[in-house]
């Protein structure tokens, strides 16, 4: 019955048309999928074909690399790379005394090692570094880039005995109350023997030069204000957090919400201003702070009551039941909110807390405006110096280039943090 | 068991009582606060003393003796000889108000469009889009600020060798000169027929609300839920339109008493209480109570602004009272044609309706008055632009800045907005057989919006709160003028940043009203 013309096995699959697949269907789906995404197409890679060709000659191929001034740069050339390379120290440090700058590189690398493991959590050791960061290396930081902070004069010995005796008392006091079994006191004890050591040690700071915080600038000066006012306002902003949703305490809520309130509402160049005029009148007589320890507490509040509002939309996402579950266990408040609470809701808040972030490390160019020299201001001035006017563009583009691989690398960070955090509702 | 636990109870110490505690906690709190600020007080009087400075705001009627502007851009019409730190103040809050307001225009369209565009199917034009949002969000704004200044505007040709842009506009480095328009007296008629158009539509809205009210008595209780629902805006827009006319009665006989009587609150509570009382005999029982309280709001806000734009003459305050009497005509005309559609199930061409009031009632009525109307186009005298209007450079360079940097945080809000729209809704309504455009305005649109809505405004007070960073490149807003050269001239820090504060606390917290309003205006009804 097997007739010629019918064919006994399937026929093999053919390819689809080359205009259903492959690249030729990528082309045709995503840039000519309709007359006016086909003119679009064409349009974009006509004006990237006229811009984008200077803009790579300027930055790329005919820049001069290396200068001593602008008359080695041709007006007409490329960028004039050789005044960065000449005053990178600037940018970098400001009017850091230059044979001192390894110590603010090594608390910089100090706290890349310790950072990793709580960023990365591949990396061993995060408890461990969470520690450190918290209990020592602020104290290290301060003694590397500024040197000993005088609480009490080290020299001659005197402060030595001072330090020793009142550490030798509250350790003294902890292991005999350890002995006496008293956990309570003992743990209270001990705490108290941690901030003399600490402030012994700051105090000592291996007898280095001190560094003032006016010759803070450039990148570093970026750096200390973001970290430092990130670290004292996370602690605050739960503080205000906990405060704004504690409705048993009326008059506490009220105080929480207005500061928050009050704070965001204002731009932060008032708050900066308010910090640079009007703390020094808070303050009583021969008490002076200086601008860089100013504009840090303007910045501290300010951050303080966005952080606030973003770990209480946190707070607010945990159920209810969290909290009644808390109560029935007996937890008190304090234990209620570090065990149970402020675990979960802070790890729902992370990426807020790190577009937080974001925001304070680019309003630290704000400083540059109540005359703190920050890479922006450097950068700005350094084009006023007579041997490199007119070289704006290169200033500017190396300053954004900064901000943006920092911005854009934490923002990445904060997406990659979101998908890993996403495990509760997985679909 | 009853008595045990009694018993138990009674023994506790109070101590452990969490509402003994809570108020043991907040008598230390408000003790620590108090004390702390009191610390405050007297070290800042400690300090005062000690400088010689005394408190006060006695200095907002001294001169001021700096031009705070050039005389290209002077709106208020300062005058380095006669005027006051006080017109200091209201020069930098009105720069601060204008360049906000355009700000926020010119943002919200980038934004949307870029929002739109990144979600477009062309890879290549969301490519652009998106590298348009992360390179403008990833920079700081006064960095942004700079560049467009600096490296941009200032580098411009001169004054003599301007971009000549139809032969009107003429863009050089210090400034864009642009034709001003100017209109002789007679031109007051098309704004007085504007309001009159527009009060007129809403006076016959209240009175079909009114009448409708009056008949459905047997209405259940939703629909007059919803009706009350309605009139509360409407209460505040009447209340806020008849405080503009009351201004103007109240002024001319007055005087120079009429600051007194218009910016005062005291005096505004007063007016409030008599027009709760006329509100209160015309409307019919069951609306007044929370509506009159709202009118009151509308009323008590119009009076002192109506006071305060008063000032800038008959013009500008014609040119408010026809803004107001618009909204309200567009207001009732949505709102009418809302109810017409209910009813009879066809659509209104509200838009068009809304042009024609706005544009069209105007427009006729310059044309039959023999369109009195001048454009002062630029020329070129000399070493500068004389005639027409300028943008001086700072400003341009300001607003290319907050208009970039606002648009690419717009953008993406309005691209999550969009994207929170589940597909379902575009293939139920397809399958209703509605078109793709009406699809996008009637059904992902409206729900994308109760998404966009609430960022987008706190986008708006950011870049009202941004637009201090002015200082950096001279424009002469609030922050430069007043906290920056009236303060280091006067020394009165506590005062001027206070002020300062109050303003932009002022701003934010009318944004987060609206917002207030909107959300729950727009919130997802639950079970």
């Amino acid at each position: 019955m097997t007739k010629g013309y019918v064919k006994t096995e399937l026929h093999p699959d053919l390819p689809p048309p080359s205009s259903e697949s492959g690249k030729i269907k990528w082309l045709r789906d995503n840039l000519f999928n309709n007359w006016y995404n086909s003119i679009a197409t064409i349009l974009i890679f006509y004006l990237a074909w006229l811009s984008l060709p200077p803009i790579i000659d300027w930055a790329i191929i005919s820049p001069v690399w290396e200068a001593t001034s602008n008359k080695d740069c041709p007006r007409d050339g490329g960028a004039c790379w050789g005044m960065i390379d000449k005053r990178i120290g600037q940018f970098m440090y400001g009017f850091y005394e230059p044979g001192e700058r390894w110590r603010p590189d090594l608390a910089l690398i100090l706290f890349i090692v310790a950072m990793a493991p709580i960023l990365f959590d591949k990396l061993p050791g995060r408890d461990k570094a969470a520690l450190f960061l918290i209990f020592i290396y602020p104290a290290i930081g301060i003694v590397l880039i500024h040197g000993p902070i005088e609480i009490v004069g080290m020299s001659g010995g005197g402060g030595l005995v001072f330090w020793g005796v009142l550490f030798a008392a509250a350790a003294g006091y902890g292991f005999w109350s350890a002995a006496d079994t008293n956990p309570g006191r003992a743990t209270l004890s001990f705490a108290v023997a941690g901030i003399v050591a600490f402030l012994a040690f700051l105090s000592w700071g291996f007898g280095m030069p001190v560094m003032e915080t006016s010759s803070y600038g450039g990148l570093l000066l970026t750096l200390i204000l973001a970290g430092v006012s990130i670290a004292v306002a996370l602690p605050l902003g739960i503080l205000l957090a906990l405060g704004r949703r504690a409705d048993s305490m009326p008059i506490v809520q009220m105080l929480c919400i207005g500061f928050i309130e009050i704070v965001r509402a204002v731009p932060l160049i008032s708050v900066l201003f308010m910090a640079q005029f009007m703390l020094p009148l808070f303050l009583p007589e021969g008490v002076n702070f200086d601008n860089v320890v100013r504009a840090l507490v303007g910045m501290s509040f300010f951050a303080a009551a966005y952080m606030a509002e973003v770990i209480r939309g946190g707070l607010q996402a945990i159920p209810k039941g969290q909290f009644e579950a808390a109560d029935s266990l007996g937890l008190n408040y304090y234990l209620a909110m570090r065990l149970i609470v402020l675990p979960q809701a802070l790890k729902i808040v992370i990426p807020g807390i790190v577009s937080t972030f974001i925001g304070l490390f680019k309003d630290t160019t704000l400083v540059s405006i109540i005359g703190l020299s920050d890479i922006l201001l450097v950068g700005k001035q350094s084009v006023t110096d007579s041997k490199w006017l007119g070289l704006e563009h290169e200033a500017y583009f190396f300053v954004a280039l900064v901000y943006f691989v920092f911005c854009f690398g934490m923002s990445r960070y904060s997406m990659y943090l979101e998908v890993k955090l996403h495990t509760g509702h997985k679909r | 068991m009853t008595a045990e636990t009694q018993d138990v109870k009674s023994k506790t110490n109070p101590l452990y009582d969490p509402k003994v505690r809570a108020i043991i906690a907040q008598i230390v709190v408000v003790v620590l606060f108090v004390g702390f600020v009191l610390y405050i007080i007297d070290n800042t009087q400690a300090n005062l003393e000690r400088n010689g400075v005394s408190a006060g705001f006695d200095f907002m009627g001294l001169t001021a003796g700096f031009m705070p502007t050039g005389p290209n851009f002077n709106m208020t019409n300062f005058n380095m000889n006669t005027s006051t730190h006080g017109d200091v103040f209201i020069l930098g809050l009105v720069n601060t108000i204008l360049i906000s307001v355009i700000g926020i225009v010119l943002a919200t369209i980038v934004g949307f469009i870029m929002g739109v565009l990144r979600l477009s199917s062309n890879v290549l034009i969301s490519f652009v889009a998106t590298c348009y949002i992360e390179g403008t969000r990833n920079i700081p704004l006064l960095l942004q600020i700079l560049v467009w200044y600096f490296g941009v505007i200032l580098l411009l040709p001169h004054v003599k060798q301007s971009f000549d842009i139809f032969g009107v506009f003429f863009l050089n480095s210090r400034y864009l000169a642009f034709p001003s328009v100017s209109f002789n007296d007679t031109a007051g008629y098309a704004l007085v027929a504007l309001i009159i158009a527009g009060l007129g539509m809403f006076l016959y809205y209240c009175f079909t609300l009114y009448r409708g009210q009056g008949s459905s008595t047997s209405a259940s209780a939703d629909t007059d839920e919803d009706e009350g629902d309605k009139l509360w805006v409407l209460w505040i827009l009447i209340g806020f339109a008849i405080s503009l006319p009351a201004a103007s009665i109240i002024r001319p006989i007055f005087g120079d008493l009429s600051h007194l009587l218009l910016m005062n609150p005291v005096t505004a509570v007063l007016y409030g209480v008599v027009f709760v009382k006329v509100v209160g005999l015309v409307t019919p029982r069951g609306t007044t109570g929370k509506p009159v309280f709202r009118a009151l709001t509308g009323f008590l806000i119009g009076l002192p602004m109506a006071g305060f734009f008063a000032e800038f003459g008959m013009a500008v305050y014609l040119a408010l009272n026809a803004a107001v009497a618009a909204a309200a005509g567009i207001y009732a005309m949505i709102q009418w044609a809302q109810s017409r559609l209910d009813e009879t199930g066809k659509p209104l061409p509200v838009f068009w309706m809304c042009l024609g009031l706005v544009i069209g009632v105007p427009l006729v009525v310059l044309i039959v008055t023999g369109f009195p109307v001048n454009f002062d186009v630029p020329e070129l005298k000399g070493f500068n632009y004389r005639g027409g209007a300028q943008i001086p450079a700072s400003m341009m360079g300001l607003l290319a800045a907050l208009t970039f940097y606002t648009g690419a945080f717009i953008a993406e809000n309005v691209r999550a907005g969009i994207q929170a729209v589940s597909h379902g809704q575009t293939e139920a309504a397809h399958a209703l057989g509605i078109r793709p455009s009406k699809t996008m305005r009637l059904v992902i649109i409206p729900q994308a919006m109760r998404v966009i809505v609430p960022p987008v405004t706190s986008q708006y007070l950011n870049l009202t709160k941004n637009s201090s960073l002015a200082i950096a490149i001279g424009y002469p807003d609030l922050v430069n003028v007043f906290t920056g050269i009236s303060l280091n001239q006067t020394g009165k820090a506590l005062e001027i940043i206070a002020m300062t504060m109050l303003v932009y606390l002022t701003i934010s917290l009318l944004i987060s009203l609206f917002m207030n309003w909107y959300n729950t205006k727009v919130a997802l009804v639950e079970r």
